[in-house]
Protein backbone atom coordinates (compact mmCIF):
# COMPACT_ATOMS: atom_id res chain seq x y z
CA UNK A 1 0.00 0.00 0.00
CA UNK A 2 2.90 2.28 0.86
CA UNK A 3 4.17 1.69 -2.67
CA UNK A 4 0.78 3.15 -4.12
CA UNK A 5 0.92 6.10 -2.00
CA UNK A 6 4.31 6.48 -3.40
CA UNK A 7 3.51 6.14 -6.64
CA UNK A 8 0.48 8.53 -6.29
CA UNK A 9 2.55 11.41 -4.48
CA UNK A 10 5.15 11.30 -7.53
CA UNK A 11 2.34 11.17 -10.07
CA UNK A 12 0.79 14.47 -8.22
CA UNK A 13 3.95 16.55 -8.22
CA UNK A 14 4.51 15.27 -12.15
CA UNK A 15 1.01 16.03 -12.12
CA UNK A 16 1.12 20.15 -10.70
CA UNK A 17 4.59 20.58 -12.70
CA UNK A 18 2.96 20.02 -16.09
CA UNK A 19 0.02 22.03 -15.68
CA UNK A 20 2.48 25.18 -14.56
CA UNK A 21 4.67 24.27 -17.77
CA UNK A 22 0.97 23.68 -19.86
CA UNK A 23 -0.89 27.26 -18.89
CA UNK A 24 2.58 28.86 -20.09
CA UNK A 25 0.84 28.64 -23.25
CA UNK A 26 -3.01 29.62 -22.28
CA UNK A 27 -3.96 30.29 -25.91
CA UNK A 28 -2.87 27.42 -27.28
CA UNK A 29 -4.60 25.39 -24.31
CA UNK A 30 -8.48 27.17 -24.98
CA UNK A 31 -8.17 26.92 -28.46
CA UNK A 32 -7.15 23.17 -27.98
CA UNK A 33 -10.21 22.54 -25.64
CA UNK A 34 -12.36 24.14 -28.01
CA UNK A 35 -10.87 22.37 -31.32
CA UNK A 36 -11.28 18.88 -29.34
CA UNK A 37 -15.08 19.56 -28.44
CA UNK A 38 -15.80 20.61 -32.37
CA UNK A 39 -14.22 17.35 -32.86
CA UNK A 40 -16.68 15.59 -31.19
CA UNK A 41 -19.63 17.49 -32.83
CA UNK A 42 -18.16 16.63 -36.02
CA UNK A 43 -17.93 12.56 -35.71
CA UNK A 44 -21.87 13.01 -34.46
CA UNK A 45 -22.58 14.76 -37.65
CA UNK A 46 -21.38 11.87 -39.20
CA UNK A 47 -23.49 10.19 -37.37
CA UNK A 48 -26.50 11.77 -37.96
CA UNK A 49 -25.67 11.82 -41.74
CA UNK A 50 -25.97 8.33 -41.96
CA UNK A 51 -29.19 7.91 -39.75
CA UNK A 52 -30.97 10.38 -42.36
CA UNK A 53 -30.49 7.15 -44.81
CA UNK A 54 -31.44 4.72 -42.51
CA UNK A 55 -33.40 4.03 -39.76
CA UNK A 56 -31.21 1.27 -38.03
CA UNK A 57 -27.42 0.12 -38.89
CA UNK A 58 -27.07 -3.42 -38.34
CA UNK A 59 -30.23 -3.17 -35.97
CA UNK A 60 -28.95 -0.81 -34.24
CA UNK A 61 -30.77 2.64 -33.48
CA UNK A 62 -29.33 5.54 -33.84
CA UNK A 63 -29.62 6.50 -29.78
CA UNK A 64 -27.70 2.97 -28.95
CA UNK A 65 -25.35 4.23 -31.79
CA UNK A 66 -24.77 7.29 -29.39
CA UNK A 67 -24.28 5.01 -26.18
CA UNK A 68 -21.67 2.72 -28.12
CA UNK A 69 -19.69 5.91 -29.18
CA UNK A 70 -20.08 7.73 -25.81
CA UNK A 71 -19.38 4.26 -23.93
CA UNK A 72 -16.19 3.39 -25.74
CA UNK A 73 -15.24 7.38 -26.17
CA UNK A 74 -14.74 8.07 -22.44
CA UNK A 75 -12.34 5.17 -22.00
CA UNK A 76 -10.59 5.97 -24.82
CA UNK A 77 -10.34 9.35 -23.88
CA UNK A 78 -9.76 8.58 -20.26
CA UNK A 79 -7.07 6.22 -21.01
CA UNK A 80 -5.78 9.23 -23.78
CA UNK A 81 -5.75 11.71 -20.63
CA UNK A 82 -2.58 10.04 -18.75
CA UNK A 83 -1.46 7.28 -20.61
CA UNK A 84 -1.08 8.68 -24.22
CA UNK A 85 2.52 9.81 -23.65
CA UNK A 86 3.87 6.33 -24.44
CA UNK A 87 3.28 7.44 -28.11
CA UNK A 88 6.44 9.43 -27.81
CA UNK A 89 8.50 6.74 -26.83
CA UNK A 90 10.75 6.38 -29.96
CA UNK A 91 11.10 9.70 -31.07
CA UNK A 92 11.35 11.66 -27.69
CA UNK A 93 12.58 9.30 -25.07
CA UNK A 94 14.79 6.37 -27.00
CA UNK A 95 16.32 8.47 -29.70
CA UNK A 96 17.14 11.01 -27.70
CA UNK A 97 18.53 8.94 -24.61
CA UNK A 98 15.98 10.57 -22.20
CA UNK A 99 15.14 7.04 -20.89
CA UNK A 100 18.42 6.73 -19.49
CA UNK A 101 17.37 9.97 -17.01
CA UNK A 102 14.08 7.28 -16.23
CA UNK A 103 16.58 4.21 -16.05
CA UNK A 104 18.47 5.41 -13.24
CA UNK A 105 15.85 6.46 -11.00
CA UNK A 106 14.43 3.96 -8.07
CA UNK A 107 10.53 4.16 -9.90
CA UNK A 108 9.20 1.85 -12.48
CA UNK A 109 10.48 3.30 -16.05
CA UNK A 110 6.93 3.08 -17.49
CA UNK A 111 5.26 4.70 -14.84
CA UNK A 112 7.61 8.01 -15.34
CA UNK A 113 7.05 7.56 -18.99
CA UNK A 114 3.10 7.74 -18.41
CA UNK A 115 3.72 10.52 -15.44
CA UNK A 116 5.99 12.86 -17.60
CA UNK A 117 2.52 14.30 -19.44
CA UNK A 118 -0.78 14.66 -18.71
CA UNK A 119 -2.89 14.94 -22.57
CA UNK A 120 -5.28 17.85 -21.27
CA UNK A 121 -6.53 18.22 -24.47
CA UNK A 122 -8.44 14.99 -24.15
CA UNK A 123 -10.53 16.31 -21.22
CA UNK A 124 -13.06 17.92 -23.32
CA UNK A 125 -13.26 14.77 -25.13
CA UNK A 126 -14.00 13.11 -21.99
CA UNK A 127 -16.51 15.36 -20.74
CA UNK A 128 -18.45 15.41 -24.24
CA UNK A 129 -18.25 11.55 -24.39
CA UNK A 130 -20.13 10.84 -20.54
CA UNK A 131 -22.61 13.37 -21.64
CA UNK A 132 -23.41 11.11 -24.83
CA UNK A 133 -23.48 8.18 -22.39
CA UNK A 134 -26.16 10.12 -19.89
CA UNK A 135 -28.20 11.53 -22.88
CA UNK A 136 -28.15 8.08 -25.19
CA UNK A 137 -29.84 6.01 -21.82
CA UNK A 138 -32.00 8.40 -21.61
CA UNK A 139 -33.46 8.48 -24.57
CA UNK A 140 -33.51 4.79 -24.74
CA UNK A 141 -34.89 4.62 -21.31
CA UNK A 142 -31.80 2.43 -19.85
CA UNK A 143 -32.23 1.02 -16.45
CA UNK A 144 -29.57 -0.77 -15.32
CA UNK A 145 -29.08 -3.77 -13.02
CA UNK A 146 -26.50 -3.77 -9.36
CA UNK A 147 -24.98 -6.55 -11.96
CA UNK A 148 -24.75 -4.23 -14.92
CA UNK A 149 -23.73 -1.62 -13.29
CA UNK A 150 -21.15 -3.48 -11.60
CA UNK A 151 -20.09 -4.96 -15.28
CA UNK A 152 -20.14 -1.29 -16.42
CA UNK A 153 -16.95 0.20 -13.46
CA UNK A 154 -15.39 -3.72 -14.11
CA UNK A 155 -14.93 -3.10 -18.06
CA UNK A 156 -14.63 0.39 -18.09
CA UNK A 157 -11.39 -0.33 -15.76
CA UNK A 158 -10.51 -3.27 -18.40
CA UNK A 159 -11.22 -1.32 -20.94
CA UNK A 160 -8.70 1.55 -20.14
CA UNK A 161 -6.59 -1.67 -19.84
CA UNK A 162 -7.16 -2.83 -23.61
CA UNK A 163 -6.49 0.09 -24.55
CA UNK A 164 -3.12 1.02 -22.81
CA UNK A 165 -1.81 -2.94 -23.87
CA UNK A 166 -2.59 -1.20 -27.75
CA UNK A 167 -0.87 1.48 -27.40
CA UNK A 168 2.10 0.12 -25.00
CA UNK A 169 2.44 -3.11 -27.34
CA UNK A 170 2.75 -0.80 -30.72
CA UNK A 171 5.13 1.75 -28.41
CA UNK A 172 7.39 -0.90 -27.32
CA UNK A 173 8.53 -1.86 -31.36
CA UNK A 174 10.01 1.44 -30.89
CA UNK A 175 12.73 -0.50 -29.30
CA UNK A 176 13.83 -1.94 -32.67
CA UNK A 177 12.66 0.30 -34.95
CA UNK A 178 13.19 3.59 -33.20
CA UNK A 179 9.78 4.92 -33.79
CA UNK A 180 6.81 5.07 -32.23
CA UNK A 181 4.54 7.41 -33.69
CA UNK A 182 3.71 6.34 -36.75
CA UNK A 183 2.98 2.77 -35.33
CA UNK A 184 0.46 4.89 -32.82
CA UNK A 185 -0.90 7.06 -35.87
CA UNK A 186 -2.63 3.85 -37.44
CA UNK A 187 -4.39 2.96 -33.87
CA UNK A 188 -5.90 6.34 -33.67
CA UNK A 189 -7.14 5.59 -37.11
CA UNK A 190 -8.20 2.42 -36.15
CA UNK A 191 -9.66 3.24 -32.99
CA UNK A 192 -12.42 5.03 -35.21
CA UNK A 193 -14.14 1.61 -35.91
CA UNK A 194 -15.34 1.52 -32.20
CA UNK A 195 -17.95 3.96 -33.03
CA UNK A 196 -19.45 0.80 -35.14
CA UNK A 197 -21.07 -2.42 -34.55
CA UNK A 198 -18.58 -4.81 -35.11
CA UNK A 199 -21.20 -6.64 -37.69
CA UNK A 200 -20.07 -3.98 -40.18
CA UNK A 201 -16.94 -5.30 -40.84
CA UNK A 202 -15.51 -7.95 -42.98
CA UNK A 203 -14.37 -10.98 -40.78
CA UNK A 204 -10.54 -10.12 -41.13
CA UNK A 205 -11.40 -6.99 -39.79
CA UNK A 206 -13.39 -8.11 -36.89
CA UNK A 207 -10.67 -10.41 -36.63
CA UNK A 208 -8.20 -7.93 -35.81
CA UNK A 209 -10.26 -5.80 -33.35
CA UNK A 210 -10.59 -8.98 -31.25
CA UNK A 211 -6.38 -10.22 -31.62
CA UNK A 212 -4.12 -7.84 -32.92
CA UNK A 213 -5.73 -4.36 -32.25
CA UNK A 214 -8.36 -5.79 -29.19
CA UNK A 215 -10.49 -2.77 -29.20
CA UNK A 216 -13.65 -4.34 -29.31
CA UNK A 217 -13.00 -5.22 -25.56
CA UNK A 218 -13.14 -1.85 -24.94
CA UNK A 219 -16.23 -0.47 -26.87
CA UNK A 220 -18.42 -3.05 -29.12
CA UNK A 221 -18.53 -6.19 -26.81
CA UNK A 222 -18.92 -4.22 -23.24
CA UNK A 223 -21.49 -1.57 -24.65
CA UNK A 224 -23.54 -3.94 -26.10
CA UNK A 225 -23.65 -6.14 -22.90
CA UNK A 226 -25.06 -2.97 -21.26
CA UNK A 227 -27.57 -2.73 -24.10
CA UNK A 228 -29.09 -5.89 -23.26
CA UNK A 229 -28.22 -7.45 -26.47
CA UNK A 230 -27.32 -11.22 -26.27
CA UNK A 231 -25.46 -11.41 -29.29
CA UNK A 232 -21.73 -12.49 -28.69
CA UNK A 233 -22.49 -13.92 -24.64
CA UNK A 234 -19.08 -15.55 -24.32
CA UNK A 235 -17.25 -11.90 -25.74
CA UNK A 236 -19.39 -10.01 -23.55
CA UNK A 237 -18.49 -12.18 -20.37
CA UNK A 238 -14.80 -12.15 -21.10
CA UNK A 239 -14.24 -8.18 -21.38
CA UNK A 240 -13.94 -7.10 -17.69
CA UNK A 241 -10.96 -9.88 -17.54
CA UNK A 242 -9.39 -9.05 -21.13
CA UNK A 243 -7.65 -5.72 -19.80
CA UNK A 244 -5.28 -7.52 -16.85
CA UNK A 245 -4.65 -10.28 -19.20
CA UNK A 246 -3.86 -7.82 -22.39
CA UNK A 247 -1.72 -5.13 -20.63
CA UNK A 248 0.15 -8.20 -18.66
CA UNK A 249 0.99 -9.24 -22.29
CA UNK A 250 2.13 -6.03 -23.07
CA UNK A 251 4.23 -5.07 -20.48
CA UNK A 252 5.92 -8.77 -20.59
CA UNK A 253 6.40 -7.42 -24.21
CA UNK A 254 7.78 -3.53 -22.79
CA UNK A 255 10.34 -5.13 -20.68
CA UNK A 256 11.30 -7.93 -23.33
CA UNK A 257 12.50 -4.36 -25.06
CA UNK A 258 13.24 -2.58 -22.29
CA UNK A 259 16.19 -5.25 -21.53
CA UNK A 260 17.85 -4.93 -24.97
CA UNK A 261 17.62 -1.39 -24.88
CA UNK A 262 20.99 0.67 -25.26
CA UNK A 263 21.60 3.85 -24.90
CA UNK A 264 22.07 6.35 -27.79
CA UNK A 265 24.97 7.78 -25.78
CA UNK A 266 23.69 11.67 -26.96
CA UNK B 1 13.21 33.28 -58.01
CA UNK B 2 16.28 31.03 -57.47
CA UNK B 3 16.67 31.65 -53.79
CA UNK B 4 12.97 30.31 -53.25
CA UNK B 5 14.01 27.58 -55.46
CA UNK B 6 16.58 26.40 -52.98
CA UNK B 7 13.85 26.31 -50.13
CA UNK B 8 11.26 24.43 -52.23
CA UNK B 9 14.18 21.85 -52.96
CA UNK B 10 15.18 21.88 -48.83
CA UNK B 11 11.19 21.15 -48.63
CA UNK B 12 11.50 18.28 -51.07
CA UNK B 13 15.22 16.72 -49.84
CA UNK B 14 13.08 16.78 -46.08
CA UNK B 15 9.86 15.02 -47.56
CA UNK B 16 12.57 12.06 -48.67
CA UNK B 17 14.29 11.94 -45.76
CA UNK B 18 11.36 11.47 -43.72
CA UNK B 19 9.39 9.23 -46.18
CA UNK B 20 8.51 6.59 -43.55
CA UNK B 21 5.49 9.24 -42.75
CA UNK B 22 4.44 9.05 -46.18
CA UNK B 23 4.55 5.24 -46.01
CA UNK B 24 2.37 5.65 -42.86
CA UNK B 25 0.29 7.72 -44.25
CA UNK B 26 -0.56 5.87 -47.19
CA UNK B 27 -1.72 2.65 -44.48
CA UNK B 28 -3.67 5.22 -42.42
CA UNK B 29 -5.63 6.06 -45.61
CA UNK B 30 -6.37 1.95 -46.50
CA UNK B 31 -7.20 1.98 -42.90
CA UNK B 32 -9.98 4.59 -43.34
CA UNK B 33 -11.21 3.74 -46.66
CA UNK B 34 -11.56 0.08 -45.25
CA UNK B 35 -14.01 1.74 -42.63
CA UNK B 36 -15.54 3.85 -44.74
CA UNK B 37 -16.08 0.83 -47.20
CA UNK B 38 -17.72 -1.14 -44.33
CA UNK B 39 -20.28 1.57 -43.07
CA UNK B 40 -21.41 2.75 -46.00
CA UNK B 41 -22.14 -1.12 -47.22
CA UNK B 42 -23.93 -1.46 -44.18
CA UNK B 43 -25.69 1.37 -45.17
CA UNK B 44 -26.71 1.12 -48.31
CA UNK B 45 -27.70 -2.81 -47.44
CA UNK B 46 -30.01 -1.24 -44.81
CA UNK B 47 -31.52 2.11 -46.36
CA UNK B 48 -32.44 3.42 -49.43
CA UNK B 49 -29.37 5.80 -50.17
CA UNK B 50 -29.58 8.50 -52.13
CA UNK B 51 -27.43 8.21 -55.45
CA UNK B 52 -25.78 5.04 -55.82
CA UNK B 53 -23.17 3.13 -53.45
CA UNK B 54 -20.04 3.41 -55.91
CA UNK B 55 -21.32 7.39 -56.26
CA UNK B 56 -20.78 7.37 -52.14
CA UNK B 57 -17.41 5.29 -52.21
CA UNK B 58 -15.61 6.78 -54.86
CA UNK B 59 -16.44 10.13 -53.59
CA UNK B 60 -14.96 9.26 -50.47
CA UNK B 61 -11.49 7.56 -52.00
CA UNK B 62 -11.30 10.59 -53.78
CA UNK B 63 -11.36 12.70 -50.98
CA UNK B 64 -8.79 10.70 -49.71
CA UNK B 65 -6.51 11.43 -52.70
CA UNK B 66 -7.17 14.88 -52.35
CA UNK B 67 -6.17 15.12 -48.90
CA UNK B 68 -3.13 13.11 -49.16
CA UNK B 69 -2.33 15.48 -52.41
CA UNK B 70 -2.85 18.70 -50.55
CA UNK B 71 -1.49 18.10 -46.78
CA UNK B 72 0.34 21.21 -45.49
CA UNK B 73 1.27 21.73 -42.13
CA UNK B 74 3.02 25.29 -41.89
CA UNK B 75 1.48 25.87 -37.81
CA UNK B 76 3.49 23.47 -36.78
CA UNK B 77 6.46 24.10 -38.37
CA UNK B 78 6.09 28.57 -37.64
CA UNK B 79 5.12 27.82 -34.48
CA UNK B 80 8.11 25.68 -33.47
CA UNK B 81 10.40 28.58 -35.44
CA UNK B 82 8.32 31.34 -33.16
CA UNK B 83 8.70 29.37 -29.66
CA UNK B 84 12.32 28.96 -30.28
CA UNK B 85 13.07 32.28 -31.62
CA UNK B 86 15.34 30.76 -34.67
CA UNK B 87 12.60 32.51 -36.76
CA UNK B 88 15.06 35.47 -36.71
CA UNK B 89 17.31 33.22 -38.71
CA UNK B 90 14.18 33.46 -41.72
CA UNK B 91 13.80 37.19 -40.61
CA UNK B 92 17.51 38.14 -41.20
CA UNK B 93 17.26 36.78 -44.74
CA UNK B 94 16.70 39.42 -47.64
CA UNK B 95 13.86 37.78 -49.16
CA UNK B 96 9.96 37.61 -48.08
CA UNK B 97 9.15 35.38 -44.92
CA UNK B 98 5.59 34.46 -46.37
CA UNK B 99 7.37 33.22 -49.42
CA UNK B 100 10.28 31.55 -48.14
CA UNK B 101 7.71 29.31 -46.42
CA UNK B 102 5.54 28.82 -48.81
CA UNK B 103 8.03 27.54 -51.36
CA UNK B 104 9.30 25.31 -48.40
CA UNK B 105 6.12 23.98 -47.89
CA UNK B 106 5.86 23.54 -51.47
CA UNK B 107 9.03 21.14 -51.80
CA UNK B 108 7.60 18.94 -48.91
CA UNK B 109 3.86 19.23 -50.72
CA UNK B 110 6.19 18.17 -53.72
CA UNK B 111 7.24 15.06 -52.17
CA UNK B 112 3.59 14.29 -50.28
CA UNK B 113 1.57 14.55 -53.73
CA UNK B 114 3.77 11.74 -55.45
CA UNK B 115 4.32 9.80 -52.66
CA UNK B 116 0.88 9.84 -51.06
CA UNK B 117 -1.49 11.29 -53.56
CA UNK B 118 -0.74 8.78 -56.15
CA UNK B 119 -0.79 5.38 -53.93
CA UNK B 120 -4.32 6.58 -53.15
CA UNK B 121 -4.90 7.31 -56.40
CA UNK B 122 -3.74 3.43 -57.20
CA UNK B 123 -6.24 2.05 -54.45
CA UNK B 124 -9.20 4.29 -55.85
CA UNK B 125 -9.05 2.93 -58.85
CA UNK B 126 -8.12 -0.96 -58.18
CA UNK B 127 -10.00 -1.53 -55.52
CA UNK B 128 -12.69 0.84 -55.06
CA UNK B 129 -13.69 0.80 -58.58
CA UNK B 130 -13.31 4.77 -59.06
CA UNK B 131 -14.00 5.48 -62.83
CA UNK B 132 -11.73 7.57 -65.46
CA UNK B 133 -12.84 11.13 -66.11
CA UNK B 134 -11.59 11.24 -68.70
CA UNK B 135 -8.01 12.87 -70.11
CA UNK B 136 -9.95 16.17 -70.21
CA UNK B 137 -11.75 15.78 -67.08
CA UNK B 138 -8.39 14.35 -65.73
CA UNK B 139 -7.14 17.56 -66.37
CA UNK B 140 -10.07 19.63 -65.21
CA UNK B 141 -9.55 17.50 -61.99
CA UNK B 142 -5.54 18.07 -61.36
CA UNK B 143 -5.90 22.10 -62.14
CA UNK B 144 -8.47 22.13 -59.18
CA UNK B 145 -6.22 19.93 -56.84
CA UNK B 146 -4.24 22.87 -57.03
CA UNK B 147 -6.20 25.34 -56.47
CA UNK B 148 -6.90 23.43 -53.28
CA UNK B 149 -3.60 23.15 -52.89
CA UNK B 150 -2.68 26.73 -53.24
CA UNK B 151 -5.98 27.28 -50.87
CA UNK B 152 -4.76 25.33 -48.07
CA UNK B 153 -1.79 26.32 -48.32
CA UNK B 154 -2.77 29.98 -47.82
CA UNK B 155 -5.14 29.17 -44.74
CA UNK B 156 -2.21 26.99 -43.06
CA UNK B 157 -0.02 30.16 -43.26
CA UNK B 158 -2.73 32.81 -42.15
CA UNK B 159 -3.05 30.38 -38.81
CA UNK B 160 0.74 30.03 -38.87
CA UNK B 161 0.46 33.48 -38.41
CA UNK B 162 -1.42 33.33 -35.44
CA UNK B 163 1.45 31.17 -33.57
CA UNK B 164 2.94 34.80 -33.11
CA UNK B 165 0.82 34.80 -30.00
CA UNK B 166 -0.22 31.52 -29.22
CA UNK B 167 3.58 30.19 -29.87
CA UNK B 168 2.53 26.72 -30.30
CA UNK B 169 1.06 25.57 -33.77
CA UNK B 170 -0.77 22.00 -32.55
CA UNK B 171 -4.43 23.89 -31.02
CA UNK B 172 -4.76 25.67 -34.18
CA UNK B 173 -3.72 22.99 -36.57
CA UNK B 174 -5.96 20.39 -35.34
CA UNK B 175 -8.65 23.64 -35.11
CA UNK B 176 -8.40 23.91 -38.91
CA UNK B 177 -7.96 20.22 -39.70
CA UNK B 178 -11.20 19.52 -37.83
CA UNK B 179 -13.12 21.88 -39.37
CA UNK B 180 -11.63 21.01 -42.53
CA UNK B 181 -13.03 17.34 -41.92
CA UNK B 182 -16.39 18.52 -40.89
CA UNK B 183 -17.10 21.09 -43.98
CA UNK B 184 -14.48 20.19 -46.84
CA UNK B 185 -16.53 17.09 -47.93
CA UNK B 186 -13.86 14.26 -46.40
CA UNK B 187 -15.63 13.27 -43.74
CA UNK B 188 -19.49 12.67 -45.68
CA UNK B 189 -19.98 13.68 -49.34
CA UNK B 190 -21.69 16.57 -49.52
CA UNK B 191 -24.25 15.98 -51.77
CA UNK B 192 -26.34 13.69 -49.10
CA UNK B 193 -26.76 17.06 -47.06
CA UNK B 194 -30.14 18.21 -46.90
CA UNK B 195 -30.33 21.24 -49.08
CA UNK B 196 -30.05 24.23 -46.54
CA UNK B 197 -27.60 22.78 -44.34
CA UNK B 198 -25.46 22.02 -47.76
CA UNK B 199 -26.03 25.36 -48.44
CA UNK B 200 -24.67 27.09 -45.71
CA UNK B 201 -21.44 24.62 -45.69
CA UNK B 202 -20.87 26.11 -49.29
CA UNK B 203 -20.83 29.40 -47.51
CA UNK B 204 -17.60 28.12 -46.05
CA UNK B 205 -14.39 27.67 -48.07
CA UNK B 206 -13.66 25.00 -46.92
CA UNK B 207 -15.95 22.94 -49.68
CA UNK B 208 -13.19 24.42 -52.09
CA UNK B 209 -10.51 22.44 -50.73
CA UNK B 210 -12.30 18.56 -51.41
CA UNK B 211 -15.43 18.91 -52.43
CA UNK B 212 -14.73 21.09 -55.32
CA UNK B 213 -12.40 18.71 -57.03
CA UNK B 214 -14.29 15.96 -56.55
CA UNK B 215 -17.14 17.53 -58.14
CA UNK B 216 -15.20 18.19 -61.12
CA UNK B 217 -13.98 14.68 -61.32
CA UNK B 218 -17.80 13.23 -60.92
CA UNK B 219 -19.35 15.74 -62.69
CA UNK B 220 -17.37 15.95 -65.75
CA UNK B 221 -17.06 18.89 -67.91
CA UNK B 222 -20.03 20.70 -67.50
CA UNK B 223 -20.54 24.24 -67.92
CA UNK B 224 -20.35 24.67 -63.68
CA UNK B 225 -16.27 23.80 -64.15
CA UNK B 226 -15.65 27.35 -64.27
CA UNK B 227 -18.03 28.46 -61.36
CA UNK B 228 -16.02 25.43 -59.49
CA UNK B 229 -12.70 27.36 -60.33
CA UNK B 230 -13.92 30.61 -59.14
CA UNK B 231 -15.20 29.86 -55.79
CA UNK B 232 -12.11 28.76 -55.48
CA UNK B 233 -9.64 31.31 -56.67
CA UNK B 234 -11.99 33.63 -54.42
CA UNK B 235 -10.89 31.59 -51.09
CA UNK B 236 -7.31 31.80 -52.05
CA UNK B 237 -7.82 35.94 -52.88
CA UNK B 238 -9.16 36.29 -49.51
CA UNK B 239 -6.47 34.11 -47.69
CA UNK B 240 -3.86 36.01 -49.35
CA UNK B 241 -5.02 39.20 -48.44
CA UNK B 242 -5.87 37.96 -45.23
CA UNK B 243 -2.36 36.32 -44.71
CA UNK B 244 -0.56 39.47 -45.24
CA UNK B 245 -2.55 41.80 -43.01
CA UNK B 246 -1.86 38.95 -40.10
CA UNK B 247 1.45 39.05 -41.09
CA UNK B 248 1.83 43.04 -40.63
CA UNK B 249 0.50 42.58 -37.15
CA UNK B 250 2.36 39.44 -36.37
CA UNK B 251 6.07 41.06 -37.15
CA UNK B 252 5.43 43.62 -34.51
CA UNK B 253 4.10 41.22 -32.06
CA UNK B 254 7.17 39.00 -32.30
CA UNK B 255 8.95 38.55 -28.58
CA UNK B 256 12.17 36.40 -28.83
CA UNK B 257 12.26 34.38 -25.94
CA UNK B 258 15.32 34.11 -24.33
CA UNK B 259 16.99 30.58 -25.14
Amino acid sequence: MSALRKHLSVYWDYFKQYWRTRLVYRWDFFLGATGQTVNVFAKLAFLTLIFTQVNSLQGWSFDEMLFLAGFSGLILFTHNVFMFNIYRLGEDYILTGDLDRFLVRPLNPLFQIYSDDVHDNNVPKVIANAALVVYASAQLGLVLSPVQLAYAALSFVSGILVVASVYLAFSSTAFWTGTSKNAIWLIFRLSDFRRYPIGVFAVFVQALLVTAVPLAFASFFPASFLLGRSAYAEWQLVSPLAGPVLFSLSYIFWRKGLSGYSSTGS
Amino acid sequence: MNRYLEFARIGLREGVVYRANALASVATTVIYLVLMYSVWSAIAAAGTLEGSFSQVISYVALGQVVQNATSVDMENTVGEKVRKGTVVNELKRPVSFQLQMLSYQLGGSLFDTVARGVPAMAIAVVFLGVGSPGVLGGLAFLVSVVLSFALVSLMSYSLAMLTFWTKVGWSLNMMRSTLTGLFSGALFPLYLLPDGVRGLFYLTPFPSLVDAPIRIYQGGLSGSVWGVYGVQVFWILFFAVASRLMWGKARTKLTVQGG
